[in-house]
């Protein structure tokens, strides 16, 4: 599904007069359909930074990454226009990052409704459907028309990973998914995403926490390059 | 599956002032906003990009690199000293809405259009909502009569139905109907640019044009204008632009990002891109100013 073939970035930095900062280097991997990758290395070796190339909020200096899309067929994610990634953003791959990115003054529901929206479905079924994932990711109703600005650290990270998930994406990357989370609301997470993969998303992820890299993933990459 | 561009900038140049093949030519440049020939001031040099249909596009850049100008260009208040636009539309806007560019628009450079097609384009094909509502309102004109007066300019007819759309547009920009009787000059900034949103939305323009439109005001009134326009993005089909220094503002709304400084554009792409991995200089920096 996905091939990584030699993906390298380097962080030009003008500001630091010209400094270059070496990201990763030489990365090579891949996951087939329905499997889930598993990405493992210290900090500062260049996990998230492999992840944000491959959704493409950094830009590849080296390398490809070929991905089977539904809709494009065998394209390069990392040569592909502004366009093409929006809309397979949009429809097929779907990123849980580190942290929730606010949404001010939406609920909860709505900030997790949001992506469904815009794929054609009515308001009254998108919200029945956030409610069905935060109710599953053990959010108390009484949180869902309060806004997310307020919420804990691991309350927050659910209604990110609520938002991820919604359209059961075709590829799924995830960046320490748990990483907030207390043991009870991780477990919960790793029922949620093991569901997902049986329902055949393909998976990604950067993780610290070896249980749950285990739990979920078919293979493992290890990164060493880096810092 | 990738929709064609609603609109289509080329190499759009504005100099003020004589100008020179040194400032004209589309293959010369040079460092700054002055040309070093004939001394004129360098407004936009070779500004090209598309807009696709439903498409939230961000301007960003500091005071002085050309978004206004660029800006009312597009929406032909100011004409460009060279340069093309081509505009496309083959959608539907609903019963009231636009139905159509003139056949004299289809394929054609609208800056060396006639006249009468430049009005219709800007009264059926644009809103505009300028960052100073003295530009985009008459301010001892009722807020309604403001709306109205738009509505007017595009062919509506119906008075009774303008007022209730009117009422309808300030109902939905949180302006209190009561006050639709009202001059914009007894209404505060925040309203007035409300009033502004409503004004340019009357007619359902493909194309809405937004300079600005929150710098100025206070923090809770700005999320009063941003919420509206969020909700206008998932209400209606409408293709923006929206140019503001405000990175904050341009991460919330828009998809992608265009950079310009000194008139030209340095970069561009999806905007998480350019507010998390910069490439050029100035961008670098200007993400890194902000608070």
């Amino acid at each position: 599904m996905v091939r990584i073939n030699g993906l390298s970035k380097v962080f030009k930095m003008h500001i630091l007069k010209g400094k270059t900062i070496e990201g990763f280097k030489d990365v090579t991997c891949s996951v087939k359909p329905g499997q889930a990758l598993g990405i493992k290395g210290k900090s500062g070796k260049g996990k998230s930074s492999v992840l944000k190339c491959i959704y493409r909020t950094y830009m590849p200096s080296r390398g490809a990454i070929e991905y089977d899309s539904k809709s494009y067929g065998v394209i390069d994610l990392a040569r592909a226009n502004e366009h093409e990634i929006i809309n397979i953003r949009k429809s097929e791959i779907s990123f849980i990052t580190q942290f929730l990115h606010i949404i001010p003054r939406v609920t909860a529901i709505d900030v997790v409704a949001e992506p469904l929206l815009g794929s054609g479905v009515g308001v009254d079924e998108a919200r029945e459907r956030a409610a069905g994932v935060l109710t599953e990711l053990g959010i108390p109703k009484a949180l869902f028309d309060a806004f997310p600005s307020t919420f804990s650290g691991g309350e927050k990270q659910r209604i990110n990973i609520a938002r991820s998930v919604i359209k059961a994406p075709r590829l799924l990357l995830m960046d320490e998914p748990t990483a907030s989370l207390d043991k009870k609301s991780t477990m919960t997470v790793v029922e949620l995403l093991k569901g997902l993969k049986a329902k055949g998303t393909t998976m990604i992820g950067a993780f610290h926490d070896m249980w749950v890299m285990e739990q979920i993933s078919d293979s493992i990459y290890e990164m060493d390059g880096g810092l | 599956m990738i929709k064609k561009p609603v609109l289509k900038a080329r190499n759009i140049t504005k100099i003020f002032g004589k100008g020179c093949p040194t400032c004209l030519d589309d293959d010369s440049d040079f460092e700054g906003n002055i040309c070093p020939d004939c001394k004129s001031v360098v407004g936009c040099k070779n500004i090209s990009f598309d807009l696709y249909p439903n498409e939230v596009l961000g301007i960003v850049g500091e005071s002085g690199s050309g978004k206004s100008t660029l800006v009312r260009m597009l929406y032909l208040d100011i004409e460009p000293t060279k340069g093309e636009m081509f505009l496309e539309f083959d959608g539907d806007l609903g019963d009231d809405g636009f139905s159509g560019l003139p056949a004299q628009a289809i394929g054609a450079n609208i800056f060396s259009a006639k006249s009468f097609v430049k009005r219709h384009i800007k009264n059926f094909f644009f809103g505009m909502v300028y960052q100073s509502a003295q530009l985009g309102l008459k301010l001892d004109v009722t807020a309604g009569g403001n709306i109205v007066e738009r509505m007017l300019m595009a062919n509506n007819r119906d008075i009774k139905k303008m007022r209730a759309r009117a009422s309808y547009l300030l109902g939905k920009t949180e302006i209190p109907v009561e006050r639709m009787d009202e001059p914009p000059k007894n209404f505060s900034g925040g309203m007035q640019q409300r009033v502004q949103i409503a004004k340019a939305i009357s007619n359902e323009p493909a194309i809405l044009l937004l300079d600005e439109v929150t710098t100025g005001l206070d923090v809770s009134v700005q999320a009063k204008v941003l919420d509206l326009i969020r909700t206008l993005q998932n209400e209606i089909k409408v293709s923006m632009l929206v140019v503001s220094h405000d990175l904050g503002v341009i991460r919330l709304l828009t998809n992608r990002t265009i950079v310009m400084k000194n008139g030209r554009i340095i970069e561009s792409g999806l905007t998480d891109q350019i507010l998390e991995d910069p490439q050029e200089e100035y961008t670098q920096i200007l993400v890194n100013s902000a608070l």
